[in-house]
């Protein structure tokens, strides 16, 4: 019953995969690199040839030895593909310097399949021109190149023929380079929406056109050696310029949104933006304590301001704040072009010194003359730079924290016993002293009773070697009991170090923090000072007694061994019966000697027991 | 999309094992087949689930939530970037569960119809089996012993795809 109880687990789990859909298992295989997908076709019957009709196709050189390993393995991949499923998208990512006829048969065999979804990221150092035939698609709708670093990997100059084409990135890519009057790529890509272009070079171009009628967002990020850049994009609406350095920049005058960030602030927006919603810019000057701001730059910052009248939420970096704030005289010339500001900005450059900037009377009037009712915020701002005094306030906050969390953490290793597990182990030992003491205690009382009752003495030789072995029971009893005393006594000697390490931590904090500090523990330490010295005044007791004992047992024995060579003792001479009773005495006396002692014990360990329990309260 | 007065409105799910879970229809509208059924108005009474456990489904309605309650990525260009991280740690531990639940997620969200969670669950199986031997995704994808390919079978995969075995 077990073995098909099994199974059926084992049959359900199976068919819970290999119901899914092709599609499902298909996303699966999507994920990963397209080599793993083909390993699938050991697993199971119903996998065998699932990889055949994957429509995404990821190819990555990185799984591979070398460029030449990689380049049959996309072949034999392309040939065995089911030819019948279209090729939705496909990744392409290469290291190393791929021929040209690689890439071309790819893409061909991408774009006779439709491919909606190409990404091509390759790390080429060398020039490099992308084949012509990569740019031209009916289906290709979103368009990814990159480049691993910035070189001169070249894309046609030509008008890119990508009908369907909605979205486009270009990273590290070189767009022209030799003498041209007029470049125009996109115009062909009359259903473009998006354009990011990255790191990416026009050199010895008169105009750069962007042209594209259904263009939205456009986002150009670190361009290099751009002089004119002519923006024809009735529908565009947002603007991004990252850090671009263009001579000139004509944009559609109908932007919703424009991020502006640079050294300068440009004057290609004289003629302004009609519906402007949101505006954020970011100047960083070349602002140093070698040039400090000129009028020039408030000048050209006010004009640039001035063309962002219709914006309602405006985001400033302080910088910009400061440099106008210089020239009060300049902005009082202005009237505010500022009529539906709903939001003023001003966030901070994290310089370390920020919170400096203030805004002046004119600078404000400048911007929310208009809209009195405009929020501003500056909250972004850093904090001002610590002082000495606070820096050193805070050090001695720092101080005293270490101080108490020190101090906690004392306190709270004395909440737990140390070394519990020895005080456990040390019970039966102490237990089992106490019941060899006992049956020494009994015997010798039978013994003695004997003797009285017969009223003569036994063999002598039987006395003598009752009582040597009563003697060594005795010994080994004492000896586990030092042992045990001695533990006892070191971890009562950890307590109070830990107590005395804790007062003088506290001595360390002011009188008040120190009260502070201890008033929840206050009882805690009346208590602990009081057992403390309780135990200590047993323990030097305990090691008085044991210390006569072991002074009156030298003193017998080097009576015992000085007598010895007659094997005999003089006073143990059975002629006199005194001397025999002479010696029970003294075993009696030993042994309440050690009565004595083992009480003593007794009660330490109760009261150290007490202690652990008091503290685990 | 509805209007806020009707989207407090509940809707009751009725798993496998007979367990009802009330949610707000804004949750249930992460689902693409539900969404279907209160456009098409039969979504009043209670829904059966009849292939779905109650702890499968109380897994797919902890992810709708916190989806339903995090900003769409369409609704606003410049959403908080700390809300799609949040989104984003919210998916990994989600998705740290054993094999056999991420396959019952992956099915339930195939039949409810939530891609995101459909393209969580992929790409979580293939994460586990990436770079692994056949015989080790075998065992993490639980396929049955008894179903394998024929030594015969085998070798000739081997041999016509050994370009893809270096």
């Amino acid at each position: 019953m077990d073995f098909d109880r099994d199974n059926i687990r084992l049959v359900v789990d199976e068919d819970r995969l290999s119901s899914l859909p092709d599609e499902l298992i298909h996303r699966i295989l999507h994920c990963n690199d397209t080599k793993y997908a083909v390993q699938t076709s050991l697993l199971s019957p119903r996998w065998r040839f699932l990889w055949k009709s994957v429509s995404r196709l990821n190819f990555s050189s990185r799984q591979f030895e070398n460029l030449p390993k990689f380049s049959k393995f996309v072949k034999k991949f392309l040939l065995h593909r089911n030819h019948h499923v279209e090729v939705s998208s496909l990744n392409l990512n290469f290291h190393g310097a791929a021929s040209q006829f690689f890439v071309r048969n790819i893409a061909n065999y991408a774009f006779s399949h439709n491919v909606q979804e190409l990404t091509i990221v390759s790390d080429a150092k060398k020039h490099h021109e992308f084949p012509l035939c990569l740019f031209n698609s009916p289906t290709l709708k979103h368009f990814s190149l990159r480049n691993n670093f910035l070189s001169t990997c070249i894309t046609p100059k030509t008008p890119w023929d990508f009908p369907a084409l909605t979205t486009l990135y270009l990273g590290e890519i070189t767009l022209c380079d030799d003498n041209r009057q007029y470049v125009d790529l996109f115009s062909k890509c009359v259903n473009l929406q998006t354009i990011t272009l990255v790191n990416f070079i026009v050199k010895h171009v008169e105009i750069f056109e962007i042209k594209a009628p259904r263009l939205s967002n456009l986002v150009l990020k670190d361009g290099k050696f751009l002089n004119v850049v002519n923006v024809v994009a009735p529908n565009l609406e947002n603007l991004t310029i990252d850090c671009c350095f263009i001579k000139s920049l004509n944009a559609p005058h109908g932007i919703a949104c424009l991020c502006y960030s640079g050294y300068d602030p440009p004057q290609w927006f004289k003629d302004g933006f009609h519906s402007l919603e949101t505006v954020a810019i970011n100047l960083y000057f070349r602002f140093s304590i070698d040039r400090p701001y000129n009028e020039e730059d408030a000048r050209s910052t006010i004009n640039m301001l001035q063309a962002f009248h219709s914006t309602r939420f405006l985001t400033l970096n302080i910088d910009i704040l400061e440099c106008i704030s210089l020239f009060p005289d300049l902005l009082s010339d202005h009237p505010s072009p500022f009529g539906n500001l709903n939001c003023l900005n001003i966030e901070s450059s994290m310089r370390m010194d920020d919170y400096k900037i203030k805004m002046s009377i004119e600078a404000r009037n400048f911007f929310l003359e208009n809209c009195p009712s405009a929020t501003l915020i500056m909250a972004h701002l850093l904090e001002p730079p610590p002082t000495k005094a606070m820096k050193a306030k805070e050090a001695r906050e720092k101080r005293k924290a270490n101080v108490i969390a020190n101090i906690k953490s004392i306190l709270k290793e004395l909440q737990t016993p140390p070394e519990q597990e020895n005080m456990l182990a040390r019970k039966p030992a102490k237990e089992r002293t106490t019941v060899a003491l006992e049956n020494l205690s009994a015997e010798l009382q039978v013994w003695t009773k004997r003797k009285r009752m017969q009223g003569e003495l036994e063999k002598k030789v039987h006395v003598i070697e009752m009582i040597i072995r009563l003697k060594a029971h005795v010994r080994v009893a004492l000896g586990e009991m030092k042992i045990i005393m001695k533990q006892e006594n070191d971890d009562l000697e950890a307590i109070v170090s830990k107590r005395d390490q804790i007062c003088s931590l506290g001595k360390k904090l002011s009188k008040r923090l120190r009260l502070a500090t201890f008033a929840p523990y206050s009882d805690q330490f009346v208590e602990a000072s009081r057992l403390i010295s309780c135990l200590r005044l047993e323990t030097f007791s305990s090691r008085q007694i044991v210390a006569h004992y072991e002074k009156y047992m030298l003193n017998y024995n080097l009576t015992y061994e000085n007598s010895s060579k007659d094997k005999v003792p003089p006073e143990w001479q059975p002629s006199t019966s005194s001397s025999s009773l002479g010696c029970y005495g003294a075993l009696q006396h030993e042994l309440k000697l050690l009565v004595l002692i083992m009480g003593t014990r007794t009660n330490f360990h109760e009261r150290l027991e007490l202690h652990y329990c008091w503290r685990s309260t | 999309m509805s209007t806020s007065s009707s989207s407090s409105k509940k809707i009751v799910l009725k798993s496998a094992d007979n367990e009802t879970f009330e949610i707000d229809e804004i949750v249930a509208l992460e689902s693409q087949a539900i969404k279907n059924m209160i456009e098409d108005e039969c979504a009043d009474n209670v829904i059966p689930l009849g292939n779905i456990d109650s702890k499968t489904l109380s897994k797919i309605i902890e992810y709708c939530k916190k989806h339903a309650e995090s900003p769409k990525k369409d609704d606003n260009a410049d959403i908080d970037e700390k809300a799609v991280e949040d989104l984003k740690s919210f998916d990994a531990e989600f998705a740290k569960v054993d094999m056999p639940l991420i396959q019952d997620i992956l099915m339930a969200a195939n039949f409810l119809n939530i891609d995101n969670l459909i393209g969580l669950m992929c790409r979580t199986i293939a994460d586990r089996i990436k770079g692994k031997t056949p015989e080790e995704i075998r065992k993490i994808l639980n396929i049955n012993k008894n179903d394998l390919l024929s030594p015969e079978q085998e070798a000739k995969a081997r041999e016509e795809n050994s370009w893809a075995f270096d």
